[in-house]
């Protein structure tokens, strides 16, 4: 398949799995190309028989969450939330709000499982860790997040 | 509530943004021309029209149609165009892209971060110079001044003493951070050529990265960061304001996201002005 048409395919898909870690547009964007251009030149070494959208959606991540710890990085302030937010910001401002504190890491795990509906095995193939890791993540991650929550008393 | 949780996580979903056309268009074209380029050609060819690039990227740019006899002349870095420490004698100071240090014979080293001011809300508003705040060997506040949330940490090493504060403070006082420009009507000719001979002096990477750039300009409420252009300077500003997005393509070999630079610019009474480096 063509570039061009492997883009058309997969794009939207691609940036969404990009802007749910990242909570940006303009990163989601970036994130999301990096992964075609990289895509693209080394689509001659990709096994056809294998689908490509799990290999495009894991460049993709794994550029959001570098992307969203440079911005961190840039700003030079560890005790600073993530600069994370959704544009427009979610209807539910509170899961929003307590997204936002989940690390990247944890985050890309929600929004791949909920989200972007892959499974946990497809999720730890995408995010090149263990299943075990994957698990633990997504457990941790709604453990935070009910905490956070309840916090909140929603 | 885990299942309550995980029926408002799905919800949240349901309701994430996808890209715009606008942004798959630009991603398409970016992708597509990042794979236009020669394979077979002589390596001694490809360093000649390397050679060539930047001055037919700043013409197509600039004019739409390529020039044949084109010199690109770097203009010098503009005092008030930063931001970053003005030049002092015995501090070095390093510029690279959103980030500024100044670091003294003695040790002390001041660095600050700049990001668009909409990127951060909240901050307080300061004015220049800045003022060293009080405190032990390590000092910090965050401003907002013009178009740029200002992050600074001082760092002020070994026995503090008021020599050493009266040093920092002089040092703080040469941090430059480029106001909101009290912008002209104008259309968006000449933003092109002015952002290419301003980039060779303040492009943080490679001067080799910059061959080949080409730019493209939209001017006002037709700009893609209109809206955080309005939250850093206000609507006047940001309607008079062109923004310059300029594409790297060696740089686009190695990645996208760093190969793509954007400024706003507007016209002022000396020329142009460089107002906020947005990407």
């Amino acid at each position: 398949m063509e570039l061009g048409a492997i883009f058309d395919r997969h794009w939207p898909r691609v940036w969404r799995a990009a802007y749910a870690v990242c909570g940006d547009r303009e990163l989601a964007s970036d994130a999301a190309q990096d992964a075609f251009v990289r895509a693209g030149a080394a689509l001659h070494r990709f096994d056809r028989s294998r689908p490509i959208e799990p290999w495009l959606v894991r460049i993709a991540v794994n550029r959001a969450i570098d992307l969203v710890r440079a911005r961190r990085r840039e700003v030079g302030e560890d005790a600073l939330p993530e600069p994370f937010s959704f544009d427009p910001p979610l209807p539910d401002e509170e899961l929003g709000e307590a997204l936002r504190r989940l690390g990247p890491d944890r985050r890309a795990v929600i929004a791949l499982h909920y989200w972007l509906d892959y499974t946990t095995p497809e999720i730890a193939e995408i995010l090149g860790v263990p299943l075990g890791t994957v698990n633990s993540r997504l457990a941790r991650a709604l453990r935070d997040l009910r905490l956070e929550l309840e916090a909140r008393n929603v | 509530m885990s299942d309550d949780l995980e029926r408002r996580l799905r919800e949240a979903g349901h309701r994430l943004p996808g890209p715009t056309d606008l942004e798959t268009r630009r991603a398409r074209t970016r992708l597509l021309a990042s794979r236009r380029r020669p394979r077979l050609l002589p390596v001694l060819a490809a360093a000649a029209i390397a050679a060539c690039a930047f001055g037919v990227g700043y013409a197509v740019a600039s004019g739409g149609t390529p020039k044949t006899k084109l010199i690109v002349k770097p203009m010098p870095a503009r005092l008030d165009a930063g931001p970053g420490f003005l030049p002092a004698p015995d501090w070095q100071t390093t510029s690279s892209g959103n980030r500024a240090t100044a670091t003294s014979s003695t040790g002390v080293r001041i660095e600050a971060t700049f990001v668009p001011a909409s990127q951060r809300p909240g901050l307080p508003q300061a004015i220049l110079p800045f003022r060293l705040p009080g405190g032990g060997n390590v000092r910090h506040f965050a401003v907002h001044i013009g178009a740029y949330a200002v992050d600074v940490t001082v760092t002020l090493k070994g026995r503090l003493t008021r020599v050493e504060e009266a040093v920092a403070r002089l040092e703080l006082g040469r941090l430059v951070v480029p106001s909101c420009p009290a912008a002209q009507r104008t259309t968006a000719d000449g933003a092109s050529r002015y952002v290419l001979g301003w980039l060779p002096t303040h492009y943080a990477g490679n001067a080799s990265d910059l061959a080949g750039a080409h730019t493209s300009t939209t001017l006002g409420r037709r700009m893609l960061r209109y809206r955080e252009a309005v939250a850093d300077c206000g609507v006047r500003v940001a309607n008079r304001s062109v923004e310059v997005d300029v594409t790297l393509p060696r740089v686009a070999k190695v990645s996208a996201s760093l190969s793509q630079l954007a400024y706003f610019v507007a016209r002022i009474g000396g020329g142009w002005t460089v107002w906020e480096r947005v990407h």
